[in-house]
């Protein structure tokens, strides 16, 4: 199941590099980017890290793809 | 100044050099069908080499960019690193087994290669990973 990632909009609407989010989130700038091109799913506490310092919740960052129930 | 991405390609570089150097000790002893194509002990030194550097590299970064160098995401790739260098170090058994009774691989020869190709495969491996994330 691939996550839906919206670190990218977020981030750039908080005027901010991957550089400075990866200083700020104590990661990598590589980090930052496998997550927003879904490469790489951050543990909950990176997870719950990025949106502390982006202030938003973890649900606004990630959300998990509609699936059909029967 | 000494910053993570700083650290994360020099240790990039650093695996690259020891894992190349693992790779044509292994080619050379084959090609030249003995254990010791050039001094035996310079894969290993080279390994011990490179660990000491990046280990004060990382030293002299401080302890805020060695933490983002070696974040979770390079957990990853050497993870992902470790676990394909060690079906590819099992398959190197079978290959060297036939290659032994078929092409007269000796077994010193056969022995110094498989070594030093296992640790090229992650050194390389993990260089290959670590870079293609950061495009």
């Amino acid at each position: 199941m691939k996550l839906i990632v919206h670190v990218t909009e977020i981030r750039k609407a908080k005027g901010l590099t991957q550089a400075d989010l990866a200083k700020l989130a104590n990661v990598s700038r590589k980090t930052i980017n496998t997550i927003e091109n879904n490469v790489f799913v951050p543990s909950t506490i990176l997870a719950l890290t990025l949106a502390k310092v982006l202030d938003v919740s973890v649900h606004e960052l990630f959300e998990l793809p509609d699936t059909d129930s029967h | 100044m000494v910053t993570s991405e700083l650290l994360s390609a020099f240790r990039r570089v650093m695996f690259a050099i020891t894992g190349l150097t693992c790779l044509a000790y292994a080619v050379l002893a084959l090609l030249q069908m003995r254990p010791d194509p050039f001094p035996f002990w310079i894969p290993g030194i080279l390994g011990l080499i490179s660990a000491a550097l990046i280990f004060a590299l990382a030293s002299a970064a401080g302890r805020k960019n060695a933490q983002q160098a070696f974040d979770e995401g390079y957990i990853m790739d050497k993870r992902r690193a470790e676990a394909h260098a060690f079906w590819i170090a099992l398959m190197l058994y079978p290959i060297f087994g036939l290659l032994m009774t078929t092409v007269a691989v000796a077994l010193p020869t056969a022995f110094g290669a498989m070594g030093t190709l296992t640790g090229a495969a992650y050194l390389l491996l993990f260089t290959y990973y670590d870079a293609i994330g950061r495009r």
